[in-house]
């Protein structure tokens, strides 16, 4: 399934912290990069897992390859930052909700995406439901794909 | 059950003084703290030859300052005791239980006779727990660069699948909020002891991360607070009741340590910690007279009455509605205001008032015929730990 375009961006949102990216992580945010989701999975037991790790946390096997995954999720849940200042760079993006998208392909693959609040479909607050269908979307950030969810058009 | 069950207790407790801003620097809070709790129990300093602390500075990617951020045991080697010191230890797992299962251990195993733990805490000025990087690494890459990294927006997200099954419990977290308020009226060392609350100011305080209030959030605070712990014959021995360890666990439970902690099943790894702790302490939670349960969200509150069966699963607004967590109820919990009204001594606060409750020592705040006394720490769905006090061994 392709995965959605890009973000508009944002020039007047939040000074993002970067991802410091190690040797492990560095295959996700190299398909990020390209717009592509990918989890690393087993190639023994077939499991996913994110964040990556060198071995695999069901079955200890080392053999993990990425993979790339359709992009859509559900909603697990989500909460609205009020404080301005919780987040250094992030004032300017106060009040913004942050979920946790859940992966169509496995149920404990969570994604945390940040989204303003003016952003949210037509319906708002309501189209925040906990099990709402998500979608993937690309930020391209200094460098960096950042990938976000949000709720899918209906 | 465990084997050395009331063979180690809890002879002293000590704190500093708990306020807002960094008046003295946090190593002196440390030598206030633990010459008190020398002081309680009637040994001097040069009797202490074995430490024990969980050392980090209580939010991630704090400055480690040692005496000023934090205080290490090589900082109290140094600065604080005489010695000689025969033992010492610092703990990453388990928090401050951790390095309390630490002193007990050694104690047992003869290391040393009389331990000092302590728990140091320090508030730096600005926003608490603000993150102020350029790069986030580790598994905050993953959640920093969208604005994610404080453990006030986790629980916020945690609280609102709980909303979604079992109901909203504002109402309860408030009931209890009050409650712990009201319990701090009574404790000197709690930082609001002169500021009781009602329910509509629950209500009306202002949303950090929705659903989340001001006022289900912990208050921090710089602080130290010390235990000395010895051998059962030993604490026989000195000038106070002692306050016996009965069981302690860690929470060992096999899962991904996801950035994203507070997404496990709160239930499930609550229940995983309760079965260790019940099991090797040889109590159970119809037995507690007294529970002091880590509140740095008000919501913990909930999970840890039912992950630690106190009450059934979904039931922990109804327990705290019902009454049974006032002082006067049948399971009073945290009986000196908790984390929410004492302060933020990050569980030792909690560990400090267990062992006054069991050894009849928490003046205008001592629960009646006060036998048990258990301490969770953390919350469940993280990992979480716990000991049973108790009064006798």
């Amino acid at each position: 399934m392709k995965q959605e375009a890009e973000d508009t961006g944002h020039q007047d949102g939040p000074r993002r912290p970067l991802p410091v990216v190690d040797e492990v992580s560095a295959p996700f945010w190299e398909h990020c990069r390209d717009h592509r989701l990918a989890v690393q999975r087993c190639q023994e037991c077939g499991r996913y897992q994110h964040p990556p790790r060198p071995t695999c946390s069901a079955c200890q096997s080392d053999a993990l390859a990425f993979e790339v995954v359709s992009g859509t999720a559900t909603l697990r849940s989500w909460a609205v930052v009020r404080h301005k200042t919780l987040v250094a760079g992030f004032e300017p993006a106060v009040p913004y909700v942050v979920l946790l998208a859940e992966l169509c392909e496995q149920g404990d693959l969570l994604f945390v995406s940040d989204l303003p609040v003016g952003e949210l479909p037509d319906d708002g607050e309501k189209s925040l439901r906990i099990g709402a269908e998500l979608t993937v979307s690309f930020l391209d950030y200094e460098g960096y794909g950042l990938p976000r969810f949000r709720p899918a058009q209906s | 059950m465990w084997s050395n069950r009331g063979q180690v207790a809890i002879s002293g407790v000590g704190f500093s003084e708990v306020g807002r801003s960094a008046e003295r620097p946090l190593g002196l809070l440390a030598r206030t703290a633990i010459e008190a709790a020398v002081a309680d129990c009637g040994l001097t300093l040069a009797d202490i030859d074995g430490i024990a602390t969980y050392p980090d500075p209580p939010f991630a990617g704090a400055p480690r300052i040692d005496g000023g951020s934090m205080v290490s045991a090589a900082y109290v080697i140094s600065n604080i005791l005489p010695g000689p010191i025969n033992w010492f230890t610092e703990v990453a797992s388990g928090f401050i239980p951790g390095a309390f299962e630490e002193a007990t251990n050694a104690l047992l195993a003869g290391a040393c006779r009389y331990a000092v733990v302590w728990r140091a805490v320090h508030r730096p000025a600005g926003t608490y727990g603000r993150v102020e990087s350029k790069g986030v690494g580790g598994d905050g890459q993953f959640a920093g660069p969208f604005g994610v990294a404080s453990p006030v927006q986790w629980h916020a997200l945690t609280l609102r699948r709980y909303t979604e099954r079992y109901g909203d419990p504002r109402m309860a977290l408030g009931t209890q909020a009050v409650i712990q308020r009201d319990n701090a009226q009574a404790n000197e060392f709690a930082y609001f002891n002169d500021k009781p609350i009602t329910l509509d100011d629950y209500l009306a305080s202002r949303v950090v991360v929705d659903p989340l209030r001001l006022l289900d959030c912990d208050i921090p605070v710089q602080a130290c607070t010390a235990v000395v712990l010895t051998t059962a014959d030993r604490a026989r021995d000195l000038n106070t009741p002692p306050a016996y360890v009965a069981g302690f666990g860690q929470n060992p439970i096999r899962r991904p340590d996801l950035v994203h902690y507070t997404q496990h099943d709160y239930y499930e790894s609550g229940r995983a910690l309760a079965d260790i702790l019940w099991r090797h302490s040889g109590i159970g939670p119809s037995e507690v007279s007294v529970a002091e349960l880590y509140d740095g969200f008000s919501p913990s509150l909930l999970y840890w009455l039912e992950a630690a069966g106190f009450c059934p699963a979904g039931e922990g607004a109804a327990f705290i509605l019902d009454g049974h967590t006032r002082r006067d109820g049948d399971l009073p919990v945290n009986t000196h205001g908790g984390s929410l009204s004492q302060g933020r001594l990050h569980g030792m606060g909690h560990i400090a008032e267990a062992a006054l409750q069991v050894s009849g020592r928490a003046g205008d705040r001592q629960v009646a015929d006060c036998a048990v006394a258990c301490m969770f720490e953390g919350s469940p769905m993280q990992r979480g730990s716990g000991l049973v006090l108790t009064r006798e061994p």
